[in-house]
């Protein structure tokens, strides 16, 4: 009777643990991201609510009207929509390509090809808008070279130029999230169908895709959001035509005083509405659950052996390469190697002298980057902690709620940081109960770094949820029937089989919050400003040159610390005794081996 | 390590749906019990019921007299030592086969040397020792099989259950591999709960079966009983090939002919009895052929020494001593 | 042997420590200036008071982080180029009136004392103007235009900054309408700025660069800019119209609830004398070369003697300010 006593008041503590704890992690999600967009978007029904001299709740629904009155803002929300629809297709068949290819085909160079989506994944987005700038200018480097006809320069800065540039940018989203499923895929359906004698066509179309189609929705709605939230591209590159977007309309509704906050929060709310709208109408298409794709019997897939055909592919993937990487990221190397920009690439231009004062420890440009290091690897290591908690907890709890908080991390992705920015202020400056705060505090790094995790979460929790929605349920089961608690099921199965997507996520946090620029404005500390900020003060006084070699420092130091890691990665699982072809480790197929 | 189950008045609905019944089953020490049935019978949620890894809505569970759930009382899954072979085999990918029998018994308070013992006598006992060193994606179907079954007897469990271990294999090797499962099994003395919806490999294995049918019991009992003398209809034609032949078919009012396809003989041998069929498919079998014939509305399989041609009409005759019939 | 979660935590927890170490100096100076932080560390050497110098970027942002602050500013000083938004400020009480014995001691010049407010809502601490800028290399120099009507020649290919994003040009446009005639002005705007990509820049350096090497050859741009790039070698001069051009104050203003006045007083005594002003030009950016305001301090680079300055109406300015900004967003900004 003790016994039965012991038991139920064990599995009653059990449950209240995992209660709270759960809790506690939506709590996290809730002041970190719920709250401060709250804040801005509530002022679209409340527009005084954060008036300086006369606060009140004076309930008016005029600022949503403007939406519809205001010509130029309704023509935004078009461009925004347009934009994002045509980006996300191509770069998910862009990305879905360099998958299969790398994934599937022998196809010589396979390596190389490989890598390409890393690299062209950690090159931060700001930095192609400058050189495209750069390339694409009249006085630029093209047209030096006389490669630049006339027409092309107007076309490129508008619509075709932008949507080009992203779809060049975002393809590796793409590729990681398909190449992932791919993985798990296995060719066993494919060869059952081959049995059957059926065309590799029909076996695509009929079996692969279909079983693809979880991972390219999930591929065609996060690179939608992004582009949503764009700022930079969209303020350089599209300005210059007449393609206004969203997130334009609203950085102008910000930036003056007094701050139309009633317009930003409109604007903000047509975002997360569009967002939404994708993300309900996917889940409606798609009942079915996604499917389970690392499970206990995985087993390698074959090649396709393309011939000829093999080149073909593998140069049409360098010229991508060339594209997306070598020609942006060449003439941010040039402009840092030389003085300035209107005597291009005469040879009395270059000098070390950008690339000396980038590097000099004494520098402020220096500081300004070991301090965004610095933040960069705090808040990634929280918010990866924070999603892989956050991820585990809904794998307990049941599919409606998973999806809701996909849907919800996805929306967040829309969301652009200036408007986080505002909301982090209004949130830990205004609001009662959390401006009184010592740690965080408004003002000191502590909330900065807050900041940036929220802007970091969303995209760390697509990357992990995905992976842990692929395990197969087995795996936890079978575990738990031979004892194991749930803790170390958490840490000996769940998590090392998650372990290469939560790395990834890492990285894409660390550089994402490297290059992050709104949020590192609006929450900037008193002492220890971070790097953006100063390399944003370089471009606006046309220090191009300084700016590039600072870019390119930190593009080094975040592509060699990712590189460290992951060889490191590589290194602890292969002391593990997994075998390198390891289906299960999701590693990119940088190896190609098979 | 051999436990009694006893599972009284079980009943669970999934989504609005009935999917168990008020079930009742009891398994006695050492004995294998298959769960036959078709999907969507109920059997995959009654063994995840009876592993805890799923709680029903109402009823007992006891384990060798203790019980696991009811009376408001559940046992997690970790603690009710249970073993379980999974349809996809939850190897663990990340760790070698010695890895996986070792992690498998990391839970179970022993010494460090007793679990050495144990995955080395697991490794033996299921042939693996070459293998040890592999990962799962290394290794063929029937050797992940393999490892998946040592891999729960190692951990010396109070009863065992199978979900569909052989339906992911060749058909080829499944008998194969079914033996080896089974020897082992017995060998160890385990009481089973295997989940099947191949009949003939419940009846190969099992010292009873339970024929399931939208969460309710159709029968329990041995092979022997349910091939002799199937309780009704249901059964009759989940069973090896049999047909239900409704009798309406052959002028009288209720009831079901149970037709076993290598019961039918000539005419000439009995002729008491004559069934009238066109033939409407034919299958060489090796030793004969089986004949689907067309009778009234229904359809009939026998089996027949010599082939006949389609749309030919044929007449039959079954032995007194296998004319059964049922009702429903 | 996982990378990160309950193995970092302590990892964590003391990079985060050593992180969250921030002094909390004496004075907090929100601003969008080039020389703001020589002029701190001159500062700071004298008179021992620390302070922190906060620059989220240009003056936008600096303002939109101030809005949102609201009623709790964090901070004491803020220094950005531009009068009518230091009103606007001081008329929502987020500011305070500088007290007047910090206002009494200051040796003004001339232009020092024409663009002191009468509402003391800052402080001006230097000046600029917004001149013309050519690109020599592109227009010949007989070509130059002299007055701002003359840009006309040069419709199409002239750049010019938005006047919601940058306070200096709000102010020369509302300059511009007080000089011309809001209606007058309004037509010759319409037929100078008729290329869209030029028109609604956000920053001097924008402008510069579309002047550089853009489709522009000329621009409306700050004169200090202006001087900066060409002392740095680029191929551009300021051309100061004959109709004149608003003068544009740096302005310090104090704000509402700060809480260590004594320490503003000596911040605001140190920028308007010769010393602070002296730190205050120690640099290449295009802030550091404003025109003094302070009797006896020369600039670093002079200025023609003839600028015809234009003293903006700062009540009529902000009465229109959201009318013509509107205007020029509908009619210039893409």
């Amino acid at each position: 009777m003790i016994h039965r006593g012991l038991i139920m008041r064990f599995s009653n503590a059990n449950s209240l643990l995992s209660a709270a704890s759960s809790t506690l992690v939506y709590l996290a999600f809730f002041l970190l991201i719920g709250l401060p967009l709250t804040l801005v978007v509530m002022q679209v029904i409340f527009p005084d609510v954060f008036n300086p001299s006369n606060p009140n709740f004076v309930m008016s629904f005029g600022p949503l009207g403007r939406i519809f009155s205001l010509p130029r803002v309704y023509l935004a929300i078009l461009h925004s929509v347009e934009l994002a629809s045509l980006v996300g297709v191509l770069a998910t068949i862009l990305g879905g390509a360099f998958a299969v290819i790398v994934q599937r085909c022998d196809i010589p160079w396979r390596k190389t090809v490989g890598i390409i989506p890393w690299i062209v994944f950690l090159t931060p987005a700001y930095l192609k808008t400058v050189a495209w700038v750069l390339l694409m200018s009249p006085g630029g480097y093209l047209a030096e070279f006389g490669l630049l006809p006339p027409l092309t320069g107007s076309l490129f800065f508008a619509f075709p130029g932008l949507t080009l540039v992203h779809a060049l940018g975002l393809f590796p989203f793409a590729t990681f999230i398909i190449g992932n499923a791919l993985r798990g895929l296995g060719s066993e359906m494919e060869d059952a169908a081959r049995l059957g004698d059926v065309s590799l066509w029909r076996i695509w179309l009929k079996i692969n895709l279909p079983l693809l189609a979880p991972a390219l929705a999930l591929s065609f709605i996060a690179i939608f959001a992004q582009v949503l939230s764009d700022f930079g591209l969209a303020s350089t590159i599209a300005r210059m035509s007449n393609f206004g977007v969203l997130t334009y309309e609203i950085y102008a509704a910000t930036s003056s005083y007094p701050i139309d906050f009633p317009l930003a929060g409109t604007q903000s709310l047509v975002l997360l509405s569009l967002v939404t709208v994708a993300v309900v109408a996917d889940r409606l298409l798609r009942r079915k659950d996604d499917l389970k794709l690392i499970s206990g019997r995985s087993r390698p897939s074959r090649d396709y052996r393309l011939g000829y055909w093999g080149w073909v592919v593998t140069v049409m993937a360098f010229i991508v390469a060339f594209i997306a990487l070598i020609l942006p990221v060449g003439a941010v190397i040039i402009r840092a190697l030389t003085r300035t920009l209107s005597e291009g690439m005469s040879l009395h231009n270059f000098t070390l002298v950008n690339l000396i004062e980038a590097s000099n420890i004494h520098s402020m440009a220096f500081t300004a980057l070991s301090n965004s290091l610095r933040y960069a690897v705090i808040a990634s290591l929280i918010s990866c902690a924070a999603a892989v908690l956050l991820a585990l907890q809904l794998e307990g709890i049941g599919k409606f709620m998973r999806s809701s908080v996909m849907s919800l991390a996805l929306a967040s992705v829309a969301i652009p940081g200036i408007v986080f920015g505002f909301g982090y202020i209004l949130m830990w400056n205004r609001l009662p109960f959390f401006k009184d705060f010592s740690f965080p505090h408004y003002g000191d790094s502590s909330l900065l770094i807050t900041g940036y995790v929220g802007v970091a979460l969303p995209y760390a929790l697509i990357v992990v949820m995905a992976s842990i929605g692929q395990l197969a349920p087995s795996l936890n089961d079978s575990a738990r029937l031979f004892g194991v608690g749930g803790f170390r099921r958490v840490i000996r199965i769940t998590l090392p089989l998650i372990a290469f997507s939560v790395l990834t996520g890492f990285i894409l946090n660390f550089i994402h919050i490297m290059f992050e620029l709104p949020v590192s404005q609006m929450l900037i500390p008193r002492t220890e400003s971070p790097a953006p900020i100063y390399v944003l003060r370089l471009l606006n006084y046309d220090k191009d040159g300084l700016a590039c070699a600072l870019s390119l420092l930190s593009m080094l130091i975040a592509g060699g610390a990712a590189l460290i890691l992951w060889l490191g990665f590589r290194w602890v699982a292969s002391r593990n005794g997994a075998a390198n072809n390891g289906q299960w480790i999701s590693t990119p197929s940088l190896t190609g081996d098979r | 390590m051999t436990a009694e189950l006893f599972c009284h008045g079980v009943t669970k609905h999934l989504g609005g749906r009935p999917i168990l019944q008020a079930l009742n089953l009891d398994v006695k020490a050492g004995e294998v019990v298959s769960l036959l049935g078709a999907s969507g019978s109920g059997k995959t949620t009654l063994l995840r019921c009876i592993a805890g890894l799923m709680a029903p809505d109402a009823g007992t569970i006891k384990l060798d007299g203790k019980t696991v759930f009811g009376d408001g009382l559940t046992v997690a899954a970790e603690k009710r030592r249970i073993g379980m072979v999974f349809q996809d085999y939850a190897l663990w990918p990340h760790m070698t086969v010695a890895g996986n029998l070792s992690f498998a018994l990391q839970s179970q308070q022993l010494s460090a040397s007793e679990i050495q013992a144990r995955v080395e006598n697991a490794l033996e006992l299921a042939r693996l020792v070459p293998l040890r060193n592999r990962h799962p994606a290394e290794l063929s179907g029937g050797q992940q099989q393999r490892v998946a079954i040592a891999r729960c007897i190692a951990a010396r469990p109070s009863l065992m259950l199978f979900d569909e271990p052989l339906s992911n294999l060749d058909a080829a090797l499944r008998e194969d591999m079914r033996t080896e499962m089974m020897d082992l099994v017995r060998h160890e003395g385990l009481t089973v709960v295997y989940v099947t919806h191949d009949q003939s490999e419940a009846m190969a294995v099992s010292d009873r079966i339970a024929v399931m049918r939208d969460g309710l019991l159709a029968q329990f009992a041995s092979p022997q009983e349910i091939y002799d003398r199937p309780a009704n209809a249901f059964v009759a034609g989940f069973i090896g090939g049999f047909s239900a032949l409704p009798m309406v078919e052959l002028g009288q009012s209720e009831g079901y002919l149970v037709i076993r396809p290598e019961d039918a003989c000539p005419v000439t041998d009995y002729p008491d009895m004559t069934i009238t069929g066109r033939v409407s498919a034919r299958a060489f079998q090796g030793r004969c052929w089986r004949l689907t014939l067309e009778i009234g509305n229904s359809r009939v399989k026998i089996d027949w020494p010599n082939d006949v041609s389609l749309d030919q009409s044929l007449q039959f005759s079954l032995p007194p001593a296998r004319r059964l019939t049922v009702h429903h | 042997m996982t990378l990160n979660g309950y193995k970092a935590l302590p990892l964590v927890a003391a990079f985060v420590g050593f992180s969250f170490g921030a002094s909390a100096a004496d004075l907090t100076i929100y601003d969008a200036l080039d020389f703001a932080p020589s002029a701190v560390k001159a500062f700071t050497a004298k008179t021992g008071v620390t302070v922190d110098v906060v620059e989220p970027g240009s003056t936008g942002e600096v303002l939109g982080k101030i809005a949102a602050e609201g009623d709790n500013p964090q901070f004491d000083i803020v220094w950005v180029d531009g009068s009518a938004v230091m009103e606007r400020m001081l008329r929502d009480h987020i500011l305070q009136a500088i007290p007047e014995d910090a206002i009494s001691g200051v040796k003004y010049n001339e232009m020092g004392k024409s663009l002191l407010p009468k509402n003391r809502s800052f402080v001006p601490t230097g000046a600029s103007t917004t001149a013309i800028e050519v690109n020599t290399k592109k227009v010949p120099s007989d070509q130059t235009p002299k007055s701002w009507a003359d840009l006309e020649k040069f419709a199409g290919k002239v750049a010019a900054k938005d006047p919601n994003l940058s306070g200096p040009a709000f102010q020369w446009l509302a300059g511009y309408f007080q000089t011309n005639g809001i209606d007058t002005g309004k037509a010759l705007l319409e037929k100078v700025l008729t290329n869209k990509a030029l028109a609604g820049l956000s920053s001097g350096g924008k402008v510069n660069k579309a002047i550089l090497t853009g489709d522009a050859v000329v621009g409306i741009n700050q004169d200090s800019g202006i001087i900066a790039k060409a002392k740095a070698g680029e191929p551009v001069v300021a051309v100061y119209p004959a109709d004149g051009s608003v003068a544009l104050p740096i302005g310090l203003g104090v704000s509402a609830k700060t809480k260590r006045m004594d320490a503003v007083k000596k911040f605001i005594a140190f920028v308007t004398s010769a010393e602070g002003q002296t730190a205050m030009q120690a640099g290449d950016d295009t802030d550091f070369f404003f025109m003094p305001i302070i009797e006896g301090v020369k600039p670093k680079v002079e200025r023609p003697s003839d600028i015809k300055f234009i003293v903006l109406d700062d009540a009529k300015a902000a009465a229109g300010e959201v009318e013509w900004k509107q205007w020029y967003k509908a009619k210039f900004v893409p």
